[in-house]
Parts: C-alpha cells; structure tokens; sequence
C-alpha cells in the first residue's frame, strides 16, 4: 500500500504557489483555476479557487503531495481541509501586496494550528520589486509568534531557491 | 596607555587580555584594551597573516607601534616575550617610549594596491566613500561605502561598526576613487553579504572553544547569502536551543572549521544571541531520522543527509 505524505503551499495571491509547485513537481500541475473576477485581475488572468496539485514520487511506497491552496480568505474552507496532516506548510508572501506583513500575520493566524504541528517556512517573492522593501517586520513577527522559522527572499521560477525551501524544511525536521 | 591586540590565535589574544585586566586590576587602570584605531601600541605575532603589512603600514606611519608578540627577539622594533606573564607585561609596557601616536596620524593617506591579498578579517584595508553600500574590489582590496544615514537604520549596525573599527582606513583621492569605479572587477555586494563572504574567506575560522554554547536569533537568508547544506543542518539546529561546536560536531559529523566559519558568519551579520548557555535539561539525544525525511532528500538531493 502506498504511504502519502504532504506539504501544503499557502499564502497571497500571485505569490508564485502554483509555479513553486510546478518546479518541484514530477507530474504537470493538476489546477482548479477560473478566470479572475476581482481585484485579482490586475494581479493575473487566472486564480486558483480549490487547490493546485503536484506529487513527487519518492519511491514504490511513498508519494509526496504538494498542495497548493487558494490565495483568497473567501475560500479559506479549503485550507483546513488541505493543511490537516501536512509534513509542513510553505507561506508564499508577495511583496509587492499593500501590506506583506498583514498577510503574514493572517496566514500564520489561520495556519498556526498545522504549523505547531510540523513546521513552517516563509518565502517572500517579488521582492526584486520593491525597492524598499525590508523583511524585518516579518522576522520580528516570527519571532513575536515565538515560531523559530526561516523568511527566505525567493523566486517562485527559480528552481534552487524552490529547491532551498525543500532542503531547509528537511534539516528542520531532522533537527526536530 | 590604550593596547590593541591583533591577534588570531584566540587562546594567545584571552590569554593576553586576561593578563591585561589583571594588570589594569593591580595597576589601577595602567592600560586598557582599545579598538585599534584608538591604540598607542597593537601586539602582533609574526605567525599571522598580513603580519607584514602592518610593520609596513608602521614604517610609514600609518598605524600604531606593532608590540610583536614572539618567543624570540628577532630586532623587532617593539617586542612582548610570548608567553606573557604579568611581569613581562608590565616591565614591556613600562619600557615603551612614552611618545603616542594620535588617532590622526593612523589616518595618513597610502595607496589602494599595496593589499597583496584578500585581507584577513581584523585587518582590512578600507575606503569610506560616505554611501549606502560596501563594495568588494578586485578580490585584493575591499572598499567600504558606508551611509550614515543607511547605517544608523541598519539592523547589524553594531556588527558593520565592528569591522570598520578592525579596518586599516585609508582615504583615497577622487582620482583614486574614479579610477576604481570604472575597473570591470569593480562590483557591488550587500553589506551583510559582504561580511557573510568575508568571514568564509578568512584563511583561518576564528578558533572559538569548541564547549562555548551558541544560539542564532534568526535564520540567515541564505537565498540571498548562498549556504550549503551543511549550514541549514547547523542552522536548524542552533536555531532551536544553545549548542556548543563540540556537539555539533558530534551530532552531525560536520567538521570543526565549517562549523567555527559559519559561527563566525553569522556573528559579523549579527545573528548570535548573546550569552547563552546550555540548558542541562535540554539535552539532545541522537535523533532518529525520519525514513520519510530522509526520502524527500535522497529524491531531491540525490545523496544521504547523513
């Protein structure tokens, strides 16, 4: 019988959730994207309403399932469904959003639950964007939250930087 | 009298500043240990690198008098017998002409190109420009852009102060200035990216006891500063709890110089917590590592974690 584990890919809205999983995944990315109505529009055509699939077979036994959750709170009901049971949780924040810090502070909200109980890692995009921007209000946040965690600056196309969450949350774990 | 010390061998320099506090205790303030752009006399050991340069840089009167710091005299200008005692120390200072160099004449002019290599850390030919970055030049040279604006915001402020505080400043003309701007080696590098490298680069890690706990505050951003794997393993760990390089050694099989270079890395971009201790009822045990962990990594990684 096949065992499947799971790391869950959350955060805003053209944070780069579906490309990350894209890179990492061996099969094409299984999306439940509609046309965009709202403000995210101006953002991108199309957005993830349920969820973004990938798997990464480890061996005859194992799989690994990548889940990508919808950005927007309004369909927040999937990330329970998504996040229960997940190896760890992936927090995609994009800079360029009004304010990354609020956001943060939303997901963790929502997420921290599943993150007490494996781990988390925060990934900030976009930031090559925004000249001021400064992750420090995002670390001291982690820190506030007493989540010992890592903010890396990526790019979700990049596939070492991708490749340096995955690396990171298994020296995480390992150090558990 | 105001001694800075220049040493590399961090037993040689606590021994030293050890024989200094108990000579400031018997002596009542006798000597103090200062930065070396405020000392009147810098101990140094012919052992260490850019040991050299410095008799140079105080053959023209660019630094303070360089006490070498040796078991034997070899017509050195200044000489402390090495291993000092308080004795030594004392009859060596009191011998030393009274005549002090001030903070001004450390800061005559010299010419970029007399670096022959990458400067060890504590001893970094400089150049302010006064703007908001460092800048490495030519793999010899290291130019320092600093802001005052930009450093008084700066979160390792204190670590970027520390460094130039260690440095060999040297102004240049404009013309000097224009000459290196234009020079296709020249690049520019985040400062903590700057001070990230620099501490990889010092031909020895700084020798740090291998029993001394460490804790990191945060994670460095190693997308920005480049790692390796060796580095996210010590990072999640001194991450959680305070670890001394010993056990990390232990723990992960990760040779004591790595360890001792990453320490030393992140402490210049200011990631260690001070003072910490290890909680004797949090010992580590061996962890069991996860089949399914070690899965994920032979999958993307294509090697063992362990």
């Amino acid at each position: 019988m096949q065992e499947t584990i799971k790391i869950v890919f959350t955060g805003s809205v053209g944070a780069g959730k579906t490309q990350a999983i894209q890179i990492l995944s061996d099969i094409e990315v299984v999306s439940t994207d509609v046309e965009a109505s709202d403000e995210v529009r101006e953002l991108k055509e199309q957005t993830t309403v349920a969820m973004d699939y990938g798997e990464v077979q480890l061996d005859d036994s194992t799989l690994l399932a990548l889940y990508g959750t919808p950005g927007q709170k309004r369909f927040s009901y999937m990330w329970d469904i998504l996040a229960k049971g997940a190896l760890g949780i992936v927090i995609m924040i994009d800079a360029r959003r009004p304010s990354p810090l609020r956001d943060l502070q939303m997901y963790l909200d929502n997420f921290r639950k599943y993150i007490d109980e494996s781990c988390l890692l925060v990934a900030v995009t976009h930031s090559d964007q925004v000249p001021d921007f400064n992750s420090k209000p995002l670390q001291d946040l982690l820190q506030k939250e007493n989540l010992p965690y890592p903010i890396f600056n990526i790019d979700a196309r990049n596939h070492k930087q991708v490749l340096l969450l995955i690396e990171s949350m298994i020296a995480i774990l390992q150090a558990a | 009298m105001k001694l800075g010390i220049r040493l590399f061998n961090q037993q040689e320099k606590m021994h030293l500043e050890i024989t200094c506090k108990q000579l400031v205790k018997k002596c009542q303030s006798y000597v103090e240990i200062a930065p070396l752009f405020e000392a009147e006399a810098v101990v140094v050991s012919p052992k260490d690198p850019g040991f050299e340069n410095y008799l140079d840089a105080y053959r023209q009167g660019k630094v303070a008098k360089p006490l070498v710091y040796s078991e034997t005299n070899n017509n050195y200008p200044y000489f402390l017998q090495k291993p000092v005692t308080l004795e030594i120390l004392r009859q060596t200072l009191d011998n030393l002409p009274n005549r002090s160099l001030t903070r001004d004449t450390q800061y005559t002019k010299g010419v970029l190109n007399k670096v022959k290599k990458l400067p060890m850390a504590g001893f970094r030919q400089g150049l302010f420009l006064n703007e908001s970055q460092v800048l490495a030049y030519d793999g010899k040279s290291l130019c320092f852009r600093i802001n005052q604006d930009y450093l008084d915001g700066c979160e390792i402020k204190a670590s970027i102060l520390k460094a130039v505080e260690q440095a060999v400043v040297i102004p240049l003309s404009d013309e000097q200035i224009k000459k290196i701007q234009v020079s296709p080696n020249f690049k520019k590098v985040a400062v903590d990216k700057f001070l990230w490298r620099l501490a990889f680069l010092q031909e020895q890690p700084a020798m740090v006891a291998t029993d001394k706990a460490f804790q990191l505050s945060r994670w460095p951003n190693f997308a920005k500063l480049g790692y390796s794997n060796e580095h996210l393993r010590i990072t999640a760990s001194l991450i959680k709890t305070p670890v001394t390089i010993k056990e990390l050694h232990q723990q992960y099989r990760i040779p004591v110089d790595v360890i001792r270079r990453f320490i030393s890395a992140c402490d210049a971009i200011g990631l260690l917590k001070d003072n910490v201790q290890v909680q004797e009822n949090a010992k580590r045990s061996k962890k069991i590592v996860e089949p399914i962990v070690q899965k994920i990594f032979d999958r993307f990684f294509g090697k063992k974690a362990y």
